[in-house]
């Protein structure tokens, strides 16, 4: 059997169609097994073959979500998406300091530098992709850029760019449409949305740069930034025009680069982000270093420079409320904005939550 | 809240009587009653397993919110 060793798909896969053939089998079988037992009254194999069918059909539904999400291409990264598999580590951060106002460097377009040159392909009307690697981090991975159909590349009229960064386990390839943002295509007329993966390994991405790990934290700020303004030369490099934003553990990611690098993005925006370091390996480093890494703690700290948050949370999800709770404290020059709604952790409570997201936007 | 301990233990609940009726009362049944009894139990024990999952990713809030759970599979309802 194919299990290990073969590139590209595995023949059974978390997302083969085989693996779905094979477990939907496997529990028509059991429940063929168990109504058989039942009337033999052999009632310990009856529920050992119920909950048996059960489980494969658990497992039927996971591949056909699988499938069309995209989260796991290998049996190993079942395990780490539902949070097993991680170990402590002495993973320490590397310190970023935060620029004083003044003193930052502006966004680098790195005119005539080829190496900062994407090439892009069109994976449909509104969504292009390129696989970039950062020339400052050395990360190769795939990024998605979404322009409305009334975008028009004009340097008189900067563009503004927001930076939407994916959950754990996550698609950037699908958020555009997750967020169905060709809906808002007047509002996002003079927008660049792009999409990076932050998907170094299987395991949940780290958001900011530890030592001896691929540096994720340089990859979005400097690779990814840089490389826009590259590009597309239509794009403002005024902080005010940058949005970073995330959802999940994307929002915790965006919130805690935007707090340590707040001369590049005035406004982040949060999603039913955490307010402890749940993604990455800082998830398993010391207690001291994930609180310092708390998003209420990194927001005492950033005092230099004027940014607004947009934090929004629901009712059935604990971890995104307990962040818009110690949000409440904040220093003055940070003002955070929060929208509480019903319902869970999800793309349609998020996608819903996309025309108060605009409104402030357009706003701020 | 599909997310509380309430339904979750709920659900769990009902699957387990679920099991213990069917164990009592399939012996003896027809075949179609059999296969009633054992798909109706299996049905009940994956909705308790997916409320446990639930509860450990958040996904879906509350009845409103069911639309998410179809989602995730593609299909927008």
């Amino acid at each position: 059997m194919l299990l290990h060793g073969v590139k590209g798909p595995l023949l059974f896969g978390p997302d083969s169609s085989l693996t779905l053939v094979l477990s939907l089998l496997l529990a028509l079988g059991a429940i063929a097994g168990a109504v058989y037992f039942l009337g033999r009254r052999r009632r310990a194999l009856y529920a050992v073959l119920s909950f048996f069918s059960s489980l494969m059909l658990i497992v039927a539904c996971g591949v056909v979500m699988n499938r069309n999400l995209g989260y796991a291409s290998k049996w190993e990264d079942v395990p780490v998406i539902f949070g097993l598999g991680g170990q402590k580590t002495s993973a320490v951060p590397v310190q970023t300091p935060i620029f004083r106002v003044g003193q930052a460097p502006p966004i680098d377009r790195h005119e005539g530098d080829a190496s900062w040159d994407a090439s892009f392909s069109e994976e449909n009307a509104t969504l292009r992709k390129t696989v970039f690697t950062g020339p400052v981090s050395g990360i190769s991975l795939p990024v998605w850029v979404w322009t409305s159909p009334d975008y028009k590349a004009d340097p008189s009229n900067p563009a503004q760019v927001i930076v939407m960064l994916h959950g754990y386990p996550g698609n950037p390839k699908k958020i555009a449409a997750q967020l169905k943002l060709d809906d808002y295509r007047e509002e996002l007329a003079n927008t660049i949305v792009v999409f990076p993966s932050l998907q170094v390994d299987s395991r949940s991405p780290d958001c900011v740069d530890l030592q001896g790990r691929p540096q994720v934290g340089t990859w979005v700020t400097r690779d990814i930034t840089e490389m826009i303004a590259h590009n597309f030369p239509e794009v403002s490099t005024d902080r005010k025009d940058w949005v970073l934003s995330g959802a999940s553990a994307g929002g915790y990611c965006a919130l805690a680069l935007g707090l340590t690098h707040p001369h590049l993005y005035q406004r982040v925006i949060a999603f039913s982000g955490y307010d402890d370091p749940e993604t990455g390996m800082l998830r398993y480093t010391k207690a001291k270093i994930r609180d310092e890494f708390k998003i209420s703690a990194l927001a005492q700290k950033q005092k230099e420079w004027d940014q607004k948050l947009y934090l929004t949370g629901t009712q059935g999800d604990g971890s995104s409320l307990d962040l818009v709770e110690k949000m409440e404290d904040v220093p003055l020059n940070i003002s955070a904005t929060t929208l509480l709604g019903e319902g869970g952790h999800n793309w349609k409570v998020w996608a819903g939550q996309m025309p108060d997201v605009l409104a402030w936007l357009e706003k701020t | 809240m599909m997310t509380s301990w309430t339904v979750i233990i709920s659900g769990i609940v009902l699957a387990f009587a679920m099991t213990l009726v069917t164990m009592r009362r399939g012996a003896d049944s027809s075949v179609s009653k059999r296969i009633f009894l054992v798909v109706t139990t299996v049905m009940l024990d994956c909705v308790a397993i997916l409320l446990c999952i639930n509860r450990l990713t958040g996904t879906v809030g509350n009845i409103d919110d069911f639309g998410a759970f179809f989602a995730l599979f593609g299909w927008n309802m």
